[in-house]
């Protein structure tokens, strides 16, 4: 009887270990993907529910190909939208990670990041870029001016999510960079006449 | 006292009889090393040629080649593709099976969902899909494009604007800001989606064919695969038989090289 006793015992418990590890696999690709911030509330969190009006960037071919150099791409636009206040803008830019498009809300004040937010994720894994312990990297960083503009500081992968890291990196340096020149071009040019 | 004459012809009679015994072994595997040799001759000479191109596949640029349309019709069942256009200004816009999109005859990539129609309106292309309203400029360059919340039935001039319509909803498109506005319920001016013009038409379908390559093709025959699931099954049992070749010719090898010992 007791042997009999200890035979159930194991046998619940390797059940329930199997049960856990089920659970233990699954639960962070379920997890991952979703809508974890809408364009509306990231607008309302970024100026504090003022928020401005819709403005629009042409791109000139210069600027598009400095824009393929950042991304590693072509950028296929001919205009970015975005919403500024004074030396504040935000910016809803999106990059493939390794199959789908990640979307990202980025915050740039004064030639600095002050938020980056990931809105949209799609992908089954490598959604940790969307916690706080990896987008506060990205603040306070600005643009290095080189051949390729680049951040000027240094960004800690995360392991398993390295094309998402990538992508993050990516969009952190189009917006500082589509910032300056926002913030650069005179008034009148920024809402020239349609191509 | 045993007899030594007679343990000696013991001895041969048993040499003998192991001797017989491994000439009727080498005869049965060369008989069968034969037979299976015959049967699986043309998947070697298939096997080794497909396997010679697939190792060359970037050089000879067989993943960039390909296959014509009747061949993917035919091996992958691939129907004719669902072509919707919509023409104004002299150019036409076109989406195939629901997918790739077309200014003309160039691809423009892809939009989320199914081509609902457009309008040219202040020198812009304004198209809606079912999930996604995207800006072309006159030569199809891509200005801008904007995913939609629900989806989109309908789009067309509404006096001087562009207007979308969801299920029940009307809304206005700023087509500087792709904001949204509600629409008192215009009557939209819209342009029917049908089939492109015969030209047209031949040369998307024949552009169409060309997802499927060459190298795709011929792994697909390596494999087994182009005849379906049993396909896969045939090319493991003459792995197996070939396999049983190589076991068989190794032993009737070894047996014979003991007999040219002896």
């Amino acid at each position: 009887m007791d042997c009999c006793h200890k035979v159930k015992r194991l046998s619940f418990c390797i059940h329930a270990l199997c049960v856990f590890l089920l659970a233990v696999i699954c639960a962070p690709s379920v997890a991952q993907s979703g809508v974890f911030l809408t364009e509306d509330d990231f607008y309302q969190q970024t100026f504090n529910s003022q928020v401005p009006d819709v403005e629009v960037l042409w791109l000139k071919a210069e600027q598009k190909e400095q824009a393929k150099n950042i991304l590693g791409r072509p950028f296929s636009r001919l205009r970015v939208r975005y919403r500024s206040l004074n030396q504040r803008s935000a910016w809803i830019l999106e990059e493939i990670g390794k199959d789908r498009p990640i979307t990202f809300g980025v915050v740039v004040d004064k030639g600095r990041i002050a938020d980056i937010s990931v809105l949209e994720y799609r992908e089954s894994r490598g959604g940790e870029i969307r916690h706080n312990f990896f987008t506060d990297q990205f603040l306070g960083l600005g643009l290095r001016n080189n051949q390729a503009p680049t951040l000027d500081g240094r960004i800690d992968g995360i392991t398993g999510a390295t094309l998402s890291v990538r992508a993050s990196r990516k969009i952190a340096t189009l917006a500082l960079f589509f910032h300056q020149l926002v913030m650069d071009a005179k008034p009148s040019e920024l809402k020239q006449a349609r191509r | 006292m045993p007899n030594p004459v007679s343990s000696n012809r013991q001895d041969v009679d048993q040499a003998l009889q192991r001797r017989i015994i491994k000439s009727k072994i080498r005869f049965t595997l060369w008989r069968w090393h034969r037979r299976i040799g015959i049967l699986s001759a043309i998947f070697v000479l298939l096997l080794s040629l497909t396997g010679i191109l697939l190792n060359h596949t970037n050089a000879w640029r067989l993943n960039q080649a390909s296959l014509p349309q009747s061949f993917a019709a035919a091996f992958y069942g691939m129907t004719p593709p669902v072509i919707k256009s919509t023409s104004e200004n002299g150019m036409t816009l076109s989406q195939l099976d629901g997918k790739a999109l077309y200014f003309g005859e160039q691809a423009i990539g892809t939009c989320q969902g199914k081509l609902v129609g457009a309008v040219f309106v202040d020198e812009i292309w304004v198209l809606a899909c079912s999930n996604e309203v995207i800006l072309l400029s006159p030569n199809g360059q891509l200005i801008d494009r904007k995913s939609t919340d629900a989806s989109v039935t309908n789009i067309g001039r509404c006096q001087s604007n562009v207007c979308i319509e969801y299920e029940e909803d009307q809304v206005q498109i700023n087509l500087d800001t792709l904001e949204l506005a509600a629409s008192i319920g215009h009557n939209l001016e819209s342009m029917p989606l049908q089939t492109p013009p015969p030209a047209l038409e031949a040369k998307l379908r024949q552009q169409y064919g060309s997802s499927i390559t060459w190298e795709r093709w011929i792994q697909d025959l390596h494999s087994g695969r182009l005849i379906g699931a049993w396909g896969v099954y045939l090319m493991d049992g003459m792995a197996i038989l070939f396999v049983l070749i190589a076991l068989s010719g190794i032993v009737m090898w070894s047996l014979g090289k003991r007999r040219n010992k002896r």
